[in-house]
Protein backbone atom coordinates (compact mmCIF):
# COMPACT_ATOMS: atom_id res chain seq x y z
CA UNK A 1 0.00 0.00 0.00
CA UNK A 2 1.37 3.46 -0.82
CA UNK A 3 1.44 6.20 1.79
CA UNK A 4 -1.37 8.20 0.20
CA UNK A 5 -3.68 5.24 0.22
CA UNK A 6 -2.67 4.36 3.80
CA UNK A 7 -3.43 7.92 4.86
CA UNK A 8 -6.79 7.82 3.05
CA UNK A 9 -7.68 4.54 4.79
CA UNK A 10 -6.47 5.76 8.19
CA UNK A 11 -8.56 8.93 7.96
CA UNK A 12 -11.68 7.06 6.83
CA UNK A 13 -11.37 4.45 9.58
CA UNK A 14 -10.50 7.00 12.26
CA UNK A 15 -13.55 9.08 11.29
CA UNK A 16 -15.77 6.04 11.85
CA UNK A 17 -14.11 5.36 15.19
CA UNK A 18 -14.58 8.95 16.39
CA UNK A 19 -18.32 8.53 15.84
CA UNK A 20 -18.28 5.44 18.06
CA UNK A 21 -16.10 6.91 20.83
CA UNK A 22 -17.25 8.84 23.89
CA UNK A 23 -15.89 11.16 26.60
CA UNK A 24 -12.19 12.02 26.79
CA UNK A 25 -11.24 9.39 24.26
CA UNK A 26 -13.60 10.97 21.72
CA UNK A 27 -12.04 14.39 22.37
CA UNK A 28 -8.53 13.02 21.81
CA UNK A 29 -9.57 11.13 18.68
CA UNK A 30 -11.35 14.25 17.36
CA UNK A 31 -8.14 16.22 17.63
CA UNK A 32 -6.14 13.47 15.94
CA UNK A 33 -8.71 13.08 13.18
CA UNK A 34 -8.39 16.80 12.39
CA UNK A 35 -4.58 16.54 12.39
CA UNK A 36 -4.73 13.57 10.04
CA UNK A 37 -7.11 15.44 7.71
CA UNK A 38 -4.68 18.38 7.69
CA UNK A 39 -1.80 16.05 6.77
CA UNK A 40 -3.83 14.54 3.94
CA UNK A 41 -4.65 18.04 2.69
CA UNK A 42 -0.93 18.85 2.66
CA UNK A 43 -0.28 15.66 0.74
CA UNK A 44 -2.89 16.72 -1.83
CA UNK A 45 -1.21 20.11 -2.15
CA UNK A 46 2.36 18.77 -2.44
CA UNK A 47 4.26 16.05 -4.25
CA UNK A 48 5.95 13.66 -1.85
CA UNK A 49 9.19 11.90 -2.83
CA UNK A 50 8.55 8.17 -2.52
CA UNK A 51 12.24 7.40 -2.14
CA UNK A 52 12.64 9.48 1.02
CA UNK A 53 13.50 7.44 4.16
CA UNK A 54 10.63 9.14 5.95
CA UNK A 55 8.16 7.81 3.36
CA UNK A 56 8.53 4.15 4.38
CA UNK A 57 8.62 5.02 8.09
CA UNK A 58 5.46 7.12 7.86
CA UNK A 59 3.70 4.47 5.80
CA UNK A 60 4.65 1.77 8.31
CA UNK A 61 3.31 3.88 11.19
CA UNK A 62 0.05 4.47 9.31
CA UNK A 63 -0.38 0.76 8.69
CA UNK A 64 0.15 0.08 12.41
CA UNK A 65 -2.41 2.76 13.25
CA UNK A 66 -4.91 1.23 10.81
CA UNK A 67 -4.46 -2.20 12.43
CA UNK A 68 -5.17 -0.71 15.89
CA UNK A 69 -8.21 1.20 14.60
CA UNK A 70 -9.57 -2.06 13.15
CA UNK A 71 -9.15 -3.76 16.55
CA UNK A 72 -10.84 -0.85 18.33
CA UNK A 73 -13.78 -1.00 15.93
CA UNK A 74 -14.41 -4.50 17.31
CA UNK A 75 -13.70 -3.56 20.92
CA UNK A 76 -13.93 0.09 22.06
CA UNK A 77 -11.82 -0.73 25.13
CA UNK A 78 -8.85 -0.79 22.75
CA UNK A 79 -9.25 2.87 21.68
CA UNK A 80 -6.50 3.78 24.13
CA UNK A 81 -4.01 1.86 21.94
CA UNK A 82 -5.20 3.73 18.86
CA UNK A 83 -4.31 7.12 20.32
CA UNK A 84 -0.61 6.24 20.68
CA UNK A 85 -0.33 4.72 17.21
CA UNK A 86 -2.14 7.59 15.46
CA UNK A 87 -0.04 10.11 17.34
CA UNK A 88 3.13 8.43 16.07
CA UNK A 89 1.77 8.27 12.50
CA UNK A 90 0.78 11.96 12.52
CA UNK A 91 4.27 12.89 13.75
CA UNK A 92 6.04 10.85 11.04
CA UNK A 93 3.75 12.00 8.21
CA UNK A 94 4.33 15.55 9.46
CA UNK A 95 8.11 15.10 9.19
CA UNK A 96 7.70 13.89 5.61
CA UNK A 97 5.36 16.70 4.61
CA UNK A 98 7.64 19.31 6.23
CA UNK A 99 10.38 18.28 3.81
CA UNK A 100 8.38 19.43 0.80
CA UNK A 101 5.98 22.13 2.00
CA UNK B 1 -3.07 -22.90 -71.83
CA UNK B 2 -3.44 -25.45 -69.05
CA UNK B 3 -0.26 -24.13 -67.37
CA UNK B 4 -1.48 -20.54 -67.58
CA UNK B 5 -4.83 -21.47 -65.98
CA UNK B 6 -3.02 -23.35 -63.19
CA UNK B 7 -0.70 -20.37 -62.59
CA UNK B 8 -3.73 -18.10 -62.34
CA UNK B 9 -5.40 -20.38 -59.81
CA UNK B 10 -2.21 -20.58 -57.75
CA UNK B 11 -1.76 -16.79 -57.89
CA UNK B 12 -5.37 -16.27 -56.84
CA UNK B 13 -5.01 -18.74 -53.97
CA UNK B 14 -1.84 -16.97 -52.76
CA UNK B 15 -3.64 -13.62 -52.93
CA UNK B 16 -6.66 -14.89 -51.00
CA UNK B 17 -4.48 -16.53 -48.34
CA UNK B 18 -2.37 -13.39 -48.12
CA UNK B 19 -5.43 -11.23 -47.67
CA UNK B 20 -6.76 -13.56 -44.97
CA UNK B 21 -3.61 -13.19 -42.88
CA UNK B 22 -3.71 -9.45 -43.41
CA UNK B 23 -7.14 -9.04 -41.91
CA UNK B 24 -8.35 -9.33 -38.34
CA UNK B 25 -10.05 -12.61 -37.51
CA UNK B 26 -13.54 -12.50 -35.92
CA UNK B 27 -11.96 -13.54 -32.59
CA UNK B 28 -9.39 -10.76 -32.83
CA UNK B 29 -12.11 -8.26 -33.62
CA UNK B 30 -14.12 -9.46 -30.65
CA UNK B 31 -11.10 -9.11 -28.34
CA UNK B 32 -10.44 -5.58 -29.55
CA UNK B 33 -14.14 -4.73 -29.22
CA UNK B 34 -14.21 -5.98 -25.64
CA UNK B 35 -11.13 -3.95 -24.80
CA UNK B 36 -12.29 -0.79 -26.58
CA UNK B 37 -15.82 -0.84 -25.14
CA UNK B 38 -14.50 -1.30 -21.60
CA UNK B 39 -11.87 1.42 -22.07
CA UNK B 40 -14.46 3.81 -23.45
CA UNK B 41 -16.86 3.16 -20.55
CA UNK B 42 -14.13 3.49 -17.92
CA UNK B 43 -12.89 6.81 -19.24
CA UNK B 44 -16.36 8.22 -19.80
CA UNK B 45 -17.14 7.42 -16.18
CA UNK B 46 -13.82 8.84 -14.91
CA UNK B 47 -14.52 12.00 -16.88
CA UNK B 48 -17.81 12.50 -15.02
CA UNK B 49 -16.24 11.56 -11.71
CA UNK B 50 -13.66 14.36 -11.83
CA UNK B 51 -16.50 16.89 -12.07
CA UNK B 52 -18.49 14.99 -9.42
CA UNK B 53 -15.58 15.17 -6.97
CA UNK B 54 -15.34 18.94 -7.28
CA UNK B 55 -19.13 19.33 -6.90
CA UNK B 56 -19.25 17.01 -3.87
CA UNK B 57 -16.30 18.76 -2.21
CA UNK B 58 -17.97 22.17 -2.58
CA UNK B 59 -21.34 20.85 -1.36
CA UNK B 60 -19.74 19.14 1.66
CA UNK B 61 -17.72 22.19 2.63
CA UNK B 62 -20.82 24.42 2.37
CA UNK B 63 -22.66 22.10 4.76
CA UNK B 64 -19.71 22.04 7.14
CA UNK B 65 -19.48 25.83 7.01
CA UNK B 66 -22.91 26.12 8.64
CA UNK B 67 -22.08 23.80 11.55
CA UNK B 68 -18.32 24.27 12.10
CA UNK B 69 -16.81 27.70 12.77
CA UNK B 70 -13.93 28.96 10.59
CA UNK B 71 -14.35 26.35 7.89
CA UNK B 72 -12.78 25.88 5.37
CA UNK B 73 -9.48 26.86 6.93
CA UNK B 74 -8.17 28.65 3.86
CA UNK B 75 -11.61 29.91 2.81
CA UNK B 76 -11.59 27.91 -0.43
CA UNK B 77 -14.67 25.71 -0.77
CA UNK B 78 -13.23 23.61 -3.59
CA UNK B 79 -9.91 22.92 -1.86
CA UNK B 80 -7.43 21.57 -4.41
CA UNK B 81 -10.24 20.63 -6.80
CA UNK B 82 -9.86 23.75 -8.98
CA UNK B 83 -11.81 24.03 -12.22
CA UNK B 84 -8.50 24.04 -14.14
CA UNK B 85 -7.44 20.80 -12.44
CA UNK B 86 -10.74 19.16 -13.31
CA UNK B 87 -10.48 20.27 -16.96
CA UNK B 88 -6.87 19.05 -17.31
CA UNK B 89 -7.88 15.64 -15.98
CA UNK B 90 -10.97 15.49 -18.17
CA UNK B 91 -8.79 16.15 -21.22
CA UNK B 92 -6.56 13.22 -20.29
CA UNK B 93 -9.43 10.76 -19.94
CA UNK B 94 -11.10 12.21 -23.06
CA UNK B 95 -7.95 11.25 -24.99
CA UNK B 96 -8.19 7.67 -23.68
CA UNK B 97 -11.89 7.58 -24.52
CA UNK B 98 -11.25 8.91 -28.05
CA UNK B 99 -8.54 6.27 -28.51
CA UNK B 100 -10.99 3.51 -27.51
CA UNK B 101 -13.76 4.83 -29.76
CA UNK B 102 -11.41 5.12 -32.76
CA UNK B 103 -10.22 1.56 -32.15
CA UNK B 104 -13.78 0.30 -31.89
CA UNK B 105 -14.80 2.05 -35.10
CA UNK B 106 -11.82 0.58 -36.92
CA UNK B 107 -12.77 -3.00 -36.14
CA UNK B 108 -16.47 -2.57 -36.77
CA UNK B 109 -18.31 -1.95 -40.02
CA UNK B 110 -18.13 1.77 -39.60
CA UNK B 111 -18.91 4.19 -42.42
CA UNK B 112 -15.88 6.01 -43.86
CA UNK B 113 -17.09 9.42 -42.74
CA UNK B 114 -17.62 8.29 -39.13
CA UNK B 115 -14.25 6.55 -39.11
CA UNK B 116 -12.52 9.72 -40.24
CA UNK B 117 -14.45 11.66 -37.62
CA UNK B 118 -13.42 9.35 -34.78
CA UNK B 119 -9.72 9.34 -35.78
CA UNK B 120 -9.92 13.12 -36.16
CA UNK B 121 -11.35 13.38 -32.64
CA UNK B 122 -8.57 11.15 -31.35
CA UNK B 123 -5.99 13.44 -32.94
CA UNK B 124 -7.48 16.61 -31.47
CA UNK B 125 -7.85 14.97 -28.04
CA UNK B 126 -4.16 14.03 -28.08
CA UNK B 127 -2.95 17.43 -29.24
CA UNK B 128 -5.19 19.13 -26.65
CA UNK B 129 -3.57 17.32 -23.72
CA UNK B 130 -2.18 19.26 -20.77
CA UNK B 131 0.22 16.40 -19.98
CA UNK B 132 3.26 15.24 -21.98
CA UNK B 133 2.28 14.39 -25.53
CA UNK B 134 4.07 11.17 -26.28
CA UNK B 135 2.76 10.65 -29.82
CA UNK B 136 4.63 12.37 -32.63
CA UNK B 137 2.60 14.53 -35.04
CA UNK B 138 4.17 12.59 -37.92
CA UNK B 139 2.69 9.36 -36.51
CA UNK B 140 -0.74 10.97 -36.24
CA UNK B 141 -0.36 12.07 -39.90
CA UNK B 142 0.38 8.47 -40.91
CA UNK B 143 -2.69 7.23 -39.02
CA UNK B 144 -4.96 9.78 -40.70
CA UNK B 145 -3.54 8.92 -44.14
CA UNK B 146 -4.09 5.20 -43.49
CA UNK B 147 -7.70 5.85 -42.49
CA UNK B 148 -8.25 8.10 -45.53
CA UNK B 149 -6.94 5.29 -47.76
CA UNK B 150 -9.33 2.67 -46.43
CA UNK B 151 -11.81 3.38 -49.25
CA UNK B 152 -13.47 0.46 -51.03
CA UNK B 153 -10.63 -1.93 -51.89
CA UNK B 154 -8.76 -4.18 -49.45
CA UNK B 155 -10.86 -2.60 -46.71
CA UNK B 156 -10.09 -5.23 -44.08
CA UNK B 157 -6.35 -5.20 -44.82
CA UNK B 158 -6.21 -1.42 -44.52
CA UNK B 159 -8.32 -1.41 -41.39
CA UNK B 160 -5.91 -3.86 -39.80
CA UNK B 161 -2.99 -1.61 -40.78
CA UNK B 162 -4.76 1.29 -39.11
CA UNK B 163 -5.47 -0.74 -35.95
CA UNK B 164 -1.84 -1.86 -35.74
CA UNK B 165 -0.68 1.74 -36.29
CA UNK B 166 -2.96 3.35 -33.70
CA UNK B 167 -2.23 0.75 -31.00
CA UNK B 168 1.55 0.81 -31.55
CA UNK B 169 1.87 4.59 -31.68
CA UNK B 170 -0.41 5.12 -28.66
CA UNK B 171 1.14 2.60 -26.30
CA UNK B 172 3.38 4.99 -24.33
CA UNK B 173 0.66 7.62 -24.24
CA UNK B 174 -1.95 5.15 -23.01
CA UNK B 175 0.47 3.84 -20.35
CA UNK B 176 1.17 7.38 -19.16
CA UNK B 177 -2.49 8.40 -19.04
CA UNK B 178 -3.50 5.18 -17.24
CA UNK B 179 -0.77 5.87 -14.64
CA UNK B 180 -2.18 9.37 -14.11
CA UNK B 181 -5.65 7.94 -13.66
CA UNK B 182 -4.38 5.47 -11.03
CA UNK B 183 -2.57 8.30 -9.25
CA UNK B 184 -5.66 10.49 -9.14
CA UNK B 185 -7.87 7.78 -7.68
CA UNK B 186 -5.47 5.85 -5.50
CA UNK B 187 -1.98 7.25 -5.08
CA UNK B 188 -0.31 9.79 -2.77
CA UNK B 189 -2.52 12.82 -2.40
CA UNK B 190 -4.37 12.06 -5.64
CA UNK B 191 -7.33 14.13 -6.74
CA UNK B 192 -9.84 11.81 -5.01
CA UNK B 193 -8.16 12.42 -1.63
CA UNK B 194 -9.69 15.90 -1.63
CA UNK B 195 -13.09 14.26 -1.31
CA UNK B 196 -11.88 12.19 1.66
CA UNK B 197 -10.68 15.31 3.49
CA UNK B 198 -14.04 16.99 2.88
CA UNK B 199 -16.11 13.88 3.66
CA UNK B 200 -14.25 13.02 6.89
CA UNK B 201 -14.37 16.61 8.13
CA UNK B 202 -18.05 17.00 7.33
CA UNK B 203 -19.12 13.75 8.96
CA UNK B 204 -17.23 14.45 12.19
CA UNK B 205 -18.40 18.08 12.30
CA UNK B 206 -21.99 16.89 11.88
CA UNK B 207 -21.58 14.23 14.55
CA UNK B 208 -20.09 16.81 16.95
CA UNK B 209 -22.98 19.21 16.25
CA UNK B 210 -25.51 16.46 16.93
CA UNK B 211 -23.71 15.66 20.22
CA UNK B 212 -23.86 19.33 21.24
CA UNK B 213 -26.59 21.16 23.19
CA UNK B 214 -27.53 23.18 20.11
CA UNK B 215 -31.26 22.63 19.61
CA UNK B 216 -31.79 24.84 16.57
CA UNK B 217 -33.97 22.61 14.33
CA UNK B 218 -32.55 24.04 11.09
CA UNK B 219 -28.98 23.43 12.28
CA UNK B 220 -29.79 19.90 13.39
CA UNK B 221 -31.46 19.16 10.06
CA UNK B 222 -28.33 20.33 8.21
CA UNK B 223 -26.19 18.24 10.57
CA UNK B 224 -28.22 15.09 9.86
CA UNK B 225 -27.87 15.63 6.10
CA UNK B 226 -24.19 16.50 6.44
CA UNK B 227 -23.55 13.34 8.46
CA UNK B 228 -24.96 11.18 5.66
CA UNK B 229 -23.28 13.18 2.89
CA UNK B 230 -19.88 12.91 4.61
CA UNK B 231 -20.31 9.17 5.09
CA UNK B 232 -21.34 8.72 1.45
CA UNK B 233 -18.22 10.58 0.28
CA UNK B 234 -16.00 8.15 2.20
CA UNK B 235 -17.94 5.18 0.82
CA UNK B 236 -17.58 6.61 -2.68
CA UNK B 237 -13.79 6.47 -2.36
CA UNK B 238 -13.91 2.87 -1.17
CA UNK B 239 -16.52 1.59 -3.59
CA UNK B 240 -16.03 3.68 -6.75
CA UNK B 241 -12.65 5.40 -6.78
CA UNK B 242 -10.68 2.31 -5.80
CA UNK B 243 -12.41 0.46 -8.64
CA UNK B 244 -11.55 3.20 -11.15
CA UNK B 245 -7.88 2.86 -10.15
CA UNK B 246 -8.00 -0.94 -10.42
CA UNK B 247 -9.68 -0.79 -13.84
CA UNK B 248 -7.12 1.77 -15.07
CA UNK B 249 -4.33 -0.61 -14.04
CA UNK B 250 -6.04 -3.40 -15.96
CA UNK B 251 -6.49 -1.16 -18.99
CA UNK B 252 -2.75 -0.50 -19.09
CA UNK B 253 -1.98 -4.23 -18.94
CA UNK B 254 -4.64 -5.07 -21.56
CA UNK B 255 -3.35 -2.36 -23.90
CA UNK B 256 0.18 -3.77 -23.61
CA UNK B 257 -1.11 -7.26 -24.47
CA UNK B 258 -3.03 -5.84 -27.40
CA UNK B 259 0.04 -4.01 -28.72
CA UNK B 260 2.23 -7.12 -28.35
CA UNK B 261 -0.43 -9.38 -29.85
CA UNK B 262 -0.91 -7.22 -32.92
CA UNK B 263 2.83 -6.89 -33.40
CA UNK B 264 3.31 -10.67 -33.31
CA UNK B 265 0.19 -11.35 -35.42
CA UNK B 266 -1.08 -13.87 -32.88
CA UNK B 267 -3.75 -11.94 -31.08
CA UNK B 268 -5.98 -14.35 -29.21
CA UNK B 269 -8.94 -13.80 -26.92
CA UNK B 270 -7.20 -12.69 -23.73
CA UNK B 271 -8.24 -13.59 -20.23
CA UNK B 272 -7.25 -10.12 -19.07
CA UNK B 273 -9.63 -8.51 -21.58
CA UNK B 274 -12.47 -10.42 -19.96
CA UNK B 275 -11.37 -9.50 -16.45
CA UNK B 276 -10.94 -5.87 -17.59
CA UNK B 277 -14.51 -5.94 -18.94
CA UNK B 278 -15.81 -7.50 -15.71
CA UNK B 279 -14.00 -4.90 -13.59
CA UNK B 280 -15.52 -2.09 -15.61
CA UNK B 281 -18.99 -3.64 -15.39
CA UNK B 282 -18.62 -3.91 -11.61
CA UNK B 283 -17.39 -0.31 -11.48
CA UNK B 284 -20.43 0.91 -13.44
CA UNK B 285 -22.79 -0.94 -11.06
CA UNK B 286 -21.14 0.61 -8.00
CA UNK B 287 -20.98 4.07 -9.54
CA UNK B 288 -24.68 3.92 -10.38
CA UNK B 289 -25.53 2.72 -6.88
CA UNK B 290 -23.51 5.43 -5.13
CA UNK B 291 -24.80 8.16 -7.44
CA UNK B 292 -28.46 7.48 -6.64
Amino acid sequence: MNLGNSLNQALIKLTRLVIKAEGDEREQLLKQQEELADKLQELVNNTIPKDADEYAKANGALLQAIAEIDKAQQDVNKIVNVIGKVSNAVRLVGQLVDKVS
Amino acid sequence: MKTTRLSLIVALAVMITGCATQRLSPEQKQSINTYANSASTLNGLANEEFANIRNYVIALNKMTQSIKPNWPKNGDLAGAADVEDVIARQKAVAALEAYAIALNDLVNDTEDAKLRQSTGKFRSAITDLDVDQKIKDSHLDILEKTVLGIGRFFVEKKKKEAVVAIVAMSRDQVDHLCDLLVRDFHDDGGFASQLIVAGATTQVAADTFLHSDDTDPAGRQIAVEAFDAGGNALKRYEEVHQRIAAAARQMKVANGLLADGLKDRKLKPFKSFTSFRESVEELVEHAEYYTR
